[in-house]
C-alpha cells in the first residue's frame, strides 16, 4: 500500500519535474493562474523589482520597460476582465506570462472578454499597431491632456504606453468560449539589447 | 499654511508639501487602484499654495515607476504649477531620472513641452 502510495506521489512530482523542464526549454520564467487583482499586480512588481536588482545595468533598461507593461497589462485585466468581474467565470481564469523569445521579453496576458467587446478591442489594437514610434507618441501627448480618469480608474493610455515602450506589435487573438465569451490573449515582445 | 507629508507605500510615492521649508516633493513609484482618491488631497493642497506660494518654487519629481493613471494625474499637478508661472512666479521643475532610462526622461519631455514650464533633468540611481 505505502509503496502504491510513493509511486502515485512521484507521478505527481514528476510532473511538476516536466512543468520544470517545459519552463526551462520555452525560456519561461513566471506562469500565473487566477485572478489578476490590484494587489497580484503589485506583488509581481516586488518580484520584478527584485529581479531588476539582480541584472547588470545594460539589461536593466528592457526589464524596466517590461515592468511598466506588466503593470499597465494587469491592470487593464484586473479593470476590464469578464473573469474578474463576474466569479461564476471561475472555471476560465485569467492567465500571465513572462518570459524570453530570442533577445526580446515576452509578456502574455489571456482573459475572457464579451463578444460584444471584441470589435472595439480589435480595432483599438489594429489601429495602434499600424502607427509609427512617433505618431503614438503623438497621440498618447493629446489623449494625455484630454483624457480623464474613469470610474474604474483607467486614463485610457494603457495600451498607447504598452505600443509605444514596447516598439513591436501588439500580437492578439479571441478564441470562442461558449455563447457570450472569448478568450482575449496578448502578447507583448521587448526587446531585450 | 499646513505641510502635508506621506510616507511611500508600495503603490504610492513618498509626498512632501511644504511651504515653510521650500520642500515640494514627490518621490517613489506610482500605480494606485484608486488614482484620484491618492491625488485629490494633493491637488487640494497645492490650490491653496497658488494663492500664497514663495518667491521660487522648485519642484521635485523622483519617480521610478508610475502607470498611465497617474501619468494623468502628474500632468494636473504640472498645470498647477504652471498657472503659478502663468501668473508670474518663478517654478523650476527638476525631474529626476535613471542614466539612459529614455522612456522616463520621454515622459518628462512630453509633460515640459504640454505646461510650458522649465524643467531640470538630473540623473540619479533608484534602490
Amino acid at each position: 500500500m505505502k509503496k502504491l502510495k510513493n509511486l502515485k506521489t512521484s507521478r505527481t512530482l514528476g510532473r511538476l519535474f516536466d512543468f520544470h523542464q517545459i519552463m526551462l526549454n520555452e525560456h519561461l520564467y513566471m506562469l500565473y493562474q487566477g485572478m489578476i487583482t490590484h494587489e497580484i499586480m503589485r506583488a509581481f512588481l516586488s518580484v520584478f523589482k527584485f529581479m531588476i536588482k539582480s541584472l547588470i545595468s545594460k539589461k536593466r533598461k528592457a526589464l524596466r520597460k517590461a515592468t511598466i507593461i506588466m503593470i499597465e497589462c494587469l491592470q487593464n485585466v484586473a479593470m476590464h476582465g469578464a473573469n474578474e468581474k463576474n466569479k461564476k467565470l471561475n472555471r476560465h481564469p485569467s492567465i500571465f506570462l513572462f518570459g524570453t523569445s530570442g533577445n526580446k521579453y515576452v509578456i502574455e496576458t489571456g482573459n475572457l472578454i464579451r463578444h460584444g467587446e471584441i470589435t472595439r478591442l480589435e480595432t483599438r489594437l489594429d489601429d495602434l499597431n499600424k502607427l509609427d514610434r512617433k505618431s503614438l507618441k503623438s497621440l498618447y501627448k493629446g489623449k494625455l491632456s484630454k483624457t480623464s480618469i474613469s470610474k474604474k480608474g483607467g486614463a485610457g493610455l494603457g495600451l498607447i504606453n504598452v505600443a509605444i515602450l514596447s516598439g513591436e506589435d501588439l500580437e492578439f487573438n479571441f478564441k470562442k468560449i461558449n455563447k457570450s465569451y472569448s478568450f482575449f490573449s496578448l502578447r507583448i515582445k521587448i526587446a531585450n539589447n | 499654511m499646513n505641510s502635508m507629508q506621506l510616507e511611500s507605500t508600495k503603490e504610492t510615492p513618498k509626498i512632501i508639501l511644504d511651504k515653510e521649508k521650500e520642500i515640494l516633493e514627490i518621490s517613489g513609484i506610482s500605480v494606485p487602484e484608486d488614482v484620484l482618491k491618492f491625488y485629490k488631497p494633493i491637488l487640494y493642497w497645492l490650490d491653496e499654495y497658488i494663492l500664497n506660494p514663495n518667491e521660487e518654487t522648485n519642484v521635485v519629481f523622483k519617480l521610478e515607476y508610475f502607470n498611465t493613471a497617474s501619468s494623468k494625474l502628474i500632468l494636473d499637478i504640472l498645470f498647477k504649477f504652471k498657472s503659478l508661472k502663468d501668473k508670474g512666479n518663478k517654478v523650476l521643475i527638476r525631474w529626476y531620472h535613471e542614466e539612459d532610462d529614455a522612456d522616463m526622461l520621454l515622459a518628462a519631455e512630453m509633460y515640459a513641452e504640454l505646461t510650458d514650464l522649465e524643467f531640470e533633468y538630473i540623473i540619479t540611481e533608484f534602490e
